[in-house]
């Protein structure tokens, strides 16, 4: 009886397996195509002008237009602006696209342009609103013709209006469920449209197909926040995401080797650098103990130390795609010794003479704690004693960094979202933001750079800034050391190759 | 009854008066977080403008007059992380997680010292009793988060058996509940010993030992009794140390609990989310501790504070 | 010597020679002491002991396995570190910071608990309410987040931390003690009456402060573990003692990233604490048992 009845069990179940792969086959072929993204931090809403980081940006940038939009290569390419002119020193007039619709089904006008610009730049609650009060004021001239008055001749406006916070967002929705509806549920132009936010976990996006450009190739677009560098690593490799970024660097040559994925590595904006305290009566204050201080650094092993290599010595605050960087300081590393020896002899100071304090962050840039200890390391080599002091990030910027009382050297890292020359430069002045920290005045740079900052005329600006540049490469008031490359680990089913802004733009990303 | 409920609630809100004051004078006290949400060059104007907008220019004491009206009302406060979204809801929100690592440790905690501490008690100064006391001090003498590190080396890195971080489902739950239930455990198990010993040294098991009656199902009956009077002790005492482990927990797995909200916030000197998880971590201490003297009630109370 | 002037000195107050004969019939007592012993001599004499300089780099020597694994060498014992730290004596150095904050921490902590102990279950009343409001007021915080919060105030230095630790420890110790006190506050004050004389409160004390010193040392003891534990957990989310200063909870933190590459940065330091916590667990059962011929006869 019971062997009569095996083998039918058996067939009956082998026909079962039969249907089920079938359907499985059949559900695949039509399943969503889905672009899965690991960062690591997750979204604390949908605010566009009001969270000021990049990683955010990121996210959000798929569900929002800007008017311009800057391509791969840096350069600016419509978006919902078709096109632009400057009127007068004052004035810019821009076209808007037409036939836009926000993923409501509105329409997108004038209306809302006015109505986004004009918050980040007159709100000054805003995080984003520091890097937008230059437009005073967005005149409609009809549904798709605007007119951008800036306070003063600005001759970054269409970098302002290509970069985070910039987004467009809809008047309507707003006046409609305010802001605090809207940033945990937002409507966009974007190609991406907003399905669900689990807090800490996952932004979940799908394709809108009315998009201006047309419907995007993926039809689900879905970022997650894994924050442990571990984890990210093993989701790359189980291909449970296709793309993670902030890749470990001690974790590329394993990945490279497993196969089926890919690190690869992008210059981004943010260089580490060392603020020095010039103030009289400081070890620091001796600008040729400065300019030892950056021989006896060996920029290009403290790349291999701290970065595994992923990373370009620099000599000052520039980097590839930012305007009017003067980059004859890019890729370069002074190291020499010898003449850092020299130098000290010069200032008076012997082998073991001179002590400097080193003061940084610990855990807020990748690699920090770890790059003062080199320096601390390369110092020791050349005579120099120094203390070191690694704090965590708040402890540092409430004692140390914000509260301006750097006593020698202080390590930072910058960034620059407006990939203006200028922009690196700002804090610099007399009565610029560093002024306190650096005790560094030279009015022939504040002059520079108040010339330079409403010029309109590009190339005399350009000249201006690079000669500001030089006047910091000499006197010293900070060093640079590197640029810093992000590593993003890609799967080889993708071809992407990563921005130098870092946005995640998915509407770039193809499958192979 | 209900008198004494009400007068356990009145005596709450001193205490949590001292709370909410102590948390809100440290924060305040430590530092500006305007800086921290702003690029490292803003310009000083910047600074200025944004800690006026969120009203930290104020006296100290003008903001704490602020926060505790707005908190009679039930109003807690603006995130400066998450700009115009309820603070309630973003604390609430992550409070599943944290109840989830909560009780699944628990559950590994019971599962351990039940078993081990009664094999213990059965097998006085034997090997299985030295054996478990030798695994409870080990228990105690390891930092919990170090072997959390350690569970995600071998059975997440080496072993690929779990998932290391992150909450996605039960497998991912399971290294983070070993990790918090595991030092719980360590605790517990002298606790089951200690009540089933005093169990086996009753006159009743000796009098059903002596006549030939199944003593061991007696035993352990009772000594599931004591069991669970020493758990709900344990239980009141150390809910305040069990979020503690369940924050550092949450650290090391990135678990989205409150516990890890907490240590963002902190970093971030979110204020208002700080205040919120630390008053609600209070009230669930102290409903908590209520709940223990409750449950004495019902249950015999022959405590010993270990 | 006959066997009942050995039993009056062991039942007497005074602990020398019985205490050594206890803790050589307790192979965990002096196991548990031997560890400390250790410890501290390692603490003390570190310098002498460990083979490198604990923050010497040596960046062409980075993540070395240590020396019993393939690519490791006996100039590295335990391995180095991503920065080429030789991690021995690392570890070594790093007993100093353990101890100091254990014991200062310890110090401060019984100083405070044991005073508001005191006046909490002697004067009772008024006091003992607002005293034992304030414990239930700390208790009822959780408190990593207390210890964190209160760091960013008062900074993460060595003496902020032992001080922030002193603040917030003493709780347990204020309940012993405050219990002990109310015991033998009630004995006296019937011997008191039956004796007939009133005992003033400076004698009361010369009696409370022997018979709690005893439960003190052994909590004392098991709190010296809980605060180099606490530390380490500190140190491990960045709010401990900074760098340069090696402490073995930085370590652990610090060698959370490399698990996949170089797993002994996180191992070792964290079998260092279960070493030392081991050691301090033992000595403190085997003080409890010394003493506890006393503690039941309450």
């Amino acid at each position: 009886m019971s062997e009569v009845r095996q083998p039918q069990r058996r067939t009956v179940l082998q026909r079962l397996a039969v249907v089920l792969l079938g359907l499985v086959l059949v559900a695949s072929a039509g399943a969503q195509r889905t672009l899965t993204v690991a960062q690591t931090v997750d979204i604390p809403g949908f605010d566009p002008h009001n969270h000021g980081l990049t990683a955010v940006e990121a996210v959000i940038t798929n569900v929002f237009d800007y008017l311009l939009f800057r391509d791969a290569n840096g350069d600016i390419q419509p978006a919902l602006a078709t096109g632009y002119e400057q009127v007068d020193d004052l004035t810019w007039r821009f076209t808007l696209r037409e036939d836009v619709v926000w993923h409501d089904g509105e329409p997108f006008t004038a209306e809302d342009v006015k109505f986004s610009l004009e918050r980040v730049a007159r709100d000054e609650s805003l995080f984003e609103h520091d890097s937008f009060q230059q437009i005073a004021e967005v005149e409609i001239v009809n549904d798709h013709e605007v007119l951008i008055h800036t306070s003063g001749p600005d001759p970054v406006l269409l970098n302002r209006v290509s970069r985070k916070g910039a987004d467009i967002v809809p008047a309507h929705v707003i006046e409609a469920v305010g802001w605090e509806g809207f940033s945990v549920n937002p409507v966009g132009t974007g190609p991406f449209r907003f399905v669900e936010w689990v807090r800490d976990d996952r932004v979940v996006l799908e394709a809108f197909p009315d998009h201006w450009r047309g419907a995007p190739v993926w039809d689900r677009l879905v970022f997650r926040a894994v924050p442990e560098d571990a984890t990210r690593v093993g989701e790359l490799l189980t291909g449970n995401v296709d793309i993670a970024v902030n890749y470990p660097s001690q974790d590329v040559d394993r990945t490279r080797a497993a196969g089926g994925v890919d690190v690869v590595s992008q210059p981004t904006t943010r260089i580490m650098m060392l603020l020095f305290n010039t103030a009289d009566g400081k070890a620091t204050a001796d600008p040729r103990v400065r300019e030892a201080v950056e021989l006896a650094i060996d920029k290009d092993l403290l790349v291999e130390v701290v970065a595994d290599g992923f990373g370009v010595p620099v000599e000052a605050r520039v980097s590839p795609g930012v305007d009017m960087a003067p980059m004859k300081y890019y890729n370069r590393n002074a190291y020499d010794p010898e003449r850092a020896v020299e130098l000290l002899a010069e200032a008076g100071y012997g082998p073991g003479d001179l002590t400097i304090a080193l003061q940084g962050p610990a855990g807020r840039y990748p690699g920090d704690a770890d790059t003062l200890a080199v320096v601390q390391v390369m110092l020791n080599e050349v005579g120099v004693n120094t203390t070191l002091e690694s704090l965590e990030w708040s402890a540092y910027n409430s004692r140390i960094w914000g509260a301006d009382n750097v006593e020698n050297i202080a390590l930072i890292g910058l960034a620059n979202s407006l990939f203006d020359g200028w922009f690196a430069l700002r804090a610099l002045p007399c009565d610029g933001s560093y002024a306190k920290r650096t005790n560094w005045c030279n009015p022939e740079f504040d002059q520079l750079l108040t010339d330079a900052e409403f010029n309109l005329d590009l190339d005399e600006r350009a000249r201006q800034i690079e000669t500001a540049f030089d006047i910091v490469a000499q006197e010293r008031p900070m060093i640079a050391l590197f640029q810093i490359d992000a590593l993003v680990g890609v799967s080889n089913d993708i071809e992407w190759q990563p921005r130098p802004d870092e946005m995640i733009w998915a509407f770039d990303i193809q499958p192979k | 009854m209900l008198a004494y409920l009400a007068r356990r609630a009145l005596q709450m809100l001193p205490i949590l008066l001292g709370v909410v004051t102590i948390i809100f004078v440290l924060l305040r006290l430590s530092g500006d977080p305007v800086r921290l949400y702003l690029p490292e060059d803003a310009s000083e104007q910047q600074v200025a403008q944004m800690r006026a907008s969120l009203g930290l220019d104020r006296p100290i004491h003008v903001q704490y007059g602020i926060y505790i009206a707005r908190l009679v009302k039930g109003d807690l406060g603006e995130s400066i992380r998450y700009r115009n979204q309820d603070v309630a809801d973003i604390v609430l929100e992550r409070l599943p997680a944290t109840l989830e690592l909560a009780g699944a440790s628990l559950l590994v905690a019971i599962l351990i010292s039940l078993p081990l501490g009664i094999l213990a008690a059965l097998n006085r100064n034997r090997l299985p009793d030295l054996l478990s006391s030798a695994v409870a001090m080990l228990g105690r003498a390891m930092p919990n988060f170090w072997v959390g590190i350690m569970l995600i080396l071998f059975f997440g890195i080496r072993l690929e058996w779990f998932p290391v971080s992150g909450r996605s489902g039960v497998a991912s739950l399971v290294l983070p509940a070993v990790t918090l239930g595991a030092s719980m455990a360590a605790l517990l198990m002298r606790l089951v010993r200690s009540g089933m010993l005093e169990v086996l040294s009753q006159d009743y098991v000796r009098t059903a030992k002596a006549k030939g009656l199944p003593w061991r199902t007696v035993v352990v009956k009772h000594g599931l009794r004591n069991a669970l009077i020493a758990y709900v002790t344990v239980l009141g005492l150390e809910i305040a140390g069990l979020m503690a482990g369940a924050v550092i927990t949450e650290q090391v797995f990135a678990w989205p609990g409150i516990g890890r909200l907490a240590i963002q916030a902190i970093n971030s000197l979110d204020m208002a989310i700080v205040q919120a998880v630390v008053i609600l971590a209070s009230v669930v201490v102290m409903v908590a501790n209520l709940a223990v003297d409750l449950t004495y009630a019902l249950i015999d109370p022959r405590i010993r504070y270990a | 010597m006959n066997t009942a002037t050995n039993r009056t000195a062991r039942t007497s107050r005074r602990r020398l020679p019985p205490a050594l004969r206890s803790l050589l019939r307790s192979p965990t007592g002096s196991i548990g002491l031997a560890v400390v012993v250790l410890f501290v001599l390692a603490a003390i004499f570190a310098p002498q002991l460990a083979p490198y300089d604990p923050n010497a780099t040596n960046l062409r020597a980075r993540q070395v396995p240590p020396a019993w694994i393939a690519g490791g060498s006996s100039e590295n014992l335990l391995g180095t570190d991503q920065l080429g730290r030789d991690i021995l004596s690392r570890l070594i150095f790093g007993t100093r910071v353990a101890l100091v904050v254990g014991l200062g921490g310890v110090a401060l902590t019984s100083l405070i608990g044991v005073t508001l102990g005191l006046l909490a279950g002697y004067f009772r009343g008024r006091v003992d309410a607002i005293i034992s409001r304030a414990i239930d007021t700390l208790l009822s915080i959780p408190n990593v987040l207390l210890y964190l919060v209160a760091l960013g105030v008062f900074g993460p230095s060595l003496v902020m931390l032992i001080t922030v630790i002193g603040l917030v420890n003493w709780t347990t110790f204020a309940r012993v003690v405050r219990g002990e006190v109310i015991a033998i506050r009630e004995r006296e004050f019937v011997d008191a009456a039956r004796a007939n004389g009133a005992r003033s409160p400076r004698v009361i004390l010369k009696h409370v402060l022997p018979s709690v010193s005893g439960p003190i040392m052994v909590v004392g003891t098991l709190n010296v573990a809980t605060i180099i534990i606490l530390e380490a957990s500190l140190s491990f989310l960045g709010f401990g003692v900074q760098a340069p200063t090696v402490t073995w909870g930085r370590m652990l933190a610090d060698g959370r990233d490399y698990l996949a590459t170089a797993w002994w940065l996180a191992t070792f330091p964290g079998v260092t604490i279960t070493l030392l916590g081991l050691g301090l667990l033992f000595l403190g059962d085997w003080l409890r048992d010394l003493l506890d011929p006393r503690l039941r006869g309450r």
